[in-house]
């Protein structure tokens, strides 16, 4: 990579969206280059500068509450910048076991372990951007009152879900470690075909150090037709749930 | 360190600390980002598009905020930096899409009294913009080309080489320009020449 390449990249390099390899060829052209360096750091002071100067205009204060409102339904960028993938074979074959003991029909699998046949997990992070942002995907959001529905740091779980996709995304934020011994389970009650609106298991989650948890589920059925979906945290693997609601969403 | 400068590095302090709350996912730490920069987003979205555009452009800008927080790498630059480039490239990207006014369009009409003669060049108008007489005055000393390059591709929505294209000059040329008028910026204003040390 040469000078003037870098000169050509310096806006994409800066928002960190080129691919790994080139931001890396980047990086380590800058470290060699003083002029590079020195013009890329430079050309950031003014331009904070400037950004900084501009006389602000306030926007009618119903733009902040469309904003709030809308980023509600659309997962951050803590859910986004997914982690490496490393395998979990254990949950993996929890999930799947769970799912054939039960006779779900549902294949069910850990995110992080299906990032591993993909090459870019920024490409899997745009993927649940785009699919969560779409304008045809259904959003339910469990909580744990009703009271806690407008708290932006009371824990929070959504299912992203469309008609005639083949999967789906579960996404959590600041739910805390599960007691030792047990496990938050995914429940839900699907509205086709169900005529005793019997829960079904969907998966096992474990959220991160920081309460987050990201999975992809498939959904052969390719319905969104879902009357509640909820957490429980049980303690062992029993096929339907006894301990009580911890987050919810129901169509009632 | 005098008392503006202590006063900046604590500001860039607590606007980091938002962002690392941001990137950990707190939506009160985007509400917080958004009553600090909302009205300069606005402000440089106002002088491209329509205020209704203008007002979706920023929802759509602080959007890409909330889900891209995590790209921003402190060790790269600023996240003063970042940010106004992450809101010029929603702008590029989305003007395509909606009615572009011209920068023209978007400057007062003559008051009563006045004739257009004897205002100022649009450029003049658009310095506007900056609250700072430094920035102001800085941006008046560059040539009128460079000042143009400045102007209407990081604050009018035009990439450099629609600007190449409407000027009917090779883009290298507003490479250059741009190059030279950022060099130039960067010695004034490191130089106080108007009288303040930034």
């Amino acid at each position: 990579m040469n000078c003037s390449k870098v000169e050509e990249l310096e806006d994409s390099y800066l928002l960190g969206e080129l691919e790994e390899k080139e931001a890396a060829v980047m990086k380590q052209h800058i470290a060699g280059c003083p002029d590079c360096a020195n013009r890329l750091a430079a050309n950031q002071e003014i331009l904070g500068q400037l950004f900084a100067s501009v006389e602000p205009i306030s926007p009618p204060p119903r733009a902040r509450t469309a904003l709030l409102e809308k980023i509600s339904n659309v997962p951050p960028a803590a859910l986004l910048s997914l982690p490496p993938p490393r395998r979990n074979w254990v949950n993996w074959a929890m999930g799947v076991a769970a799912a054939l003991i039960i006779g779900l029909g549902l294949w069910v699998f850990s995110l992080q372990s299906s990032l591993n046949e993909v090459s870019s997990h920024q490409l899997e992070a745009q993927r649940l951007a785009d699919y969560t942002s779409a304008a045809d995907t259904r959003v339910w959001t469990m909580i744990t009152s009703e009271q806690d529905r407008t708290n932006p740091n009371a824990p929070r779980a959504r299912m992203y879900i469309r008609d005639g996709s083949d999967y789906y995304y579960v996404t959590t934020s600041k739910i805390p470690p599960a007691p030792s011994g047990k496990n938050y389970k995914l429940w839900m009650v699907r509205g086709d075909n169900n005529p005793t609106n019997q829960p079904e298991f969907v998966s096992n989650l474990a959220p991160d150090n920081q309460g987050r948890i990201t999975v992809q589920l498939a959904n052969p059925s390719r319905s969104a037709n879902i009357t509640s979906c909820f957490i429980t945290i049980e303690g062992g693997e029993a096929g339907k749930p006894t301990a009580p609601v911890y987050l919810i969403w129901s169509q009632s | 360190m005098n008392f503006s400068q202590e006063s900046n590095a604590n500001k860039d302090k607590e606007v980091l600390l938002l962002v690392e709350r941001l990137q950990q996912g707190d939506a009160a730490a985007l509400a917080a980002l958004y009553d600090l920069y909302a009205g300069r987003v606005h402000a440089i979205l106002l002088r491209a598009v329509e205020p209704g555009l203008a007002e979706e452009l920023l929802q759509d800008a602080f959007m890409a905020l909330w889900q891209k927080a995590g790209l921003y790498d402190s060790t790269r630059g600023s996240f003063n930096a970042w940010f106004f480039t992450l809101v010029r490239h929603r702008l590029y990207d989305a003007l395509p899409r909606y009615q572009k006014l011209r920068v023209e369009n978007s400057l007062l009409a003559p008051g009563v009294g006045e004739k257009a003669s004897e205002l100022p060049g649009p450029e003049d108008q658009i310095l506007t913009l900056f609250r700072d007489s430094e920035i102001q005055e800085a941006l008046k000393a560059l040539p009128t080309d460079q000042r143009e390059v400045i102007i209407r591709t990081f604050f009018g929505g035009l990439t450099q080489r629609e600007l190449a294209e409407q000027l009917d000059v090779p883009i290298t040329t507003i490479k250059g320009r741009s190059r030279l008028a950022l060099q130039r910026l960067r010695q004034i204003l490191a130089k106080g020449e108007f009288g303040k040390v930034l």
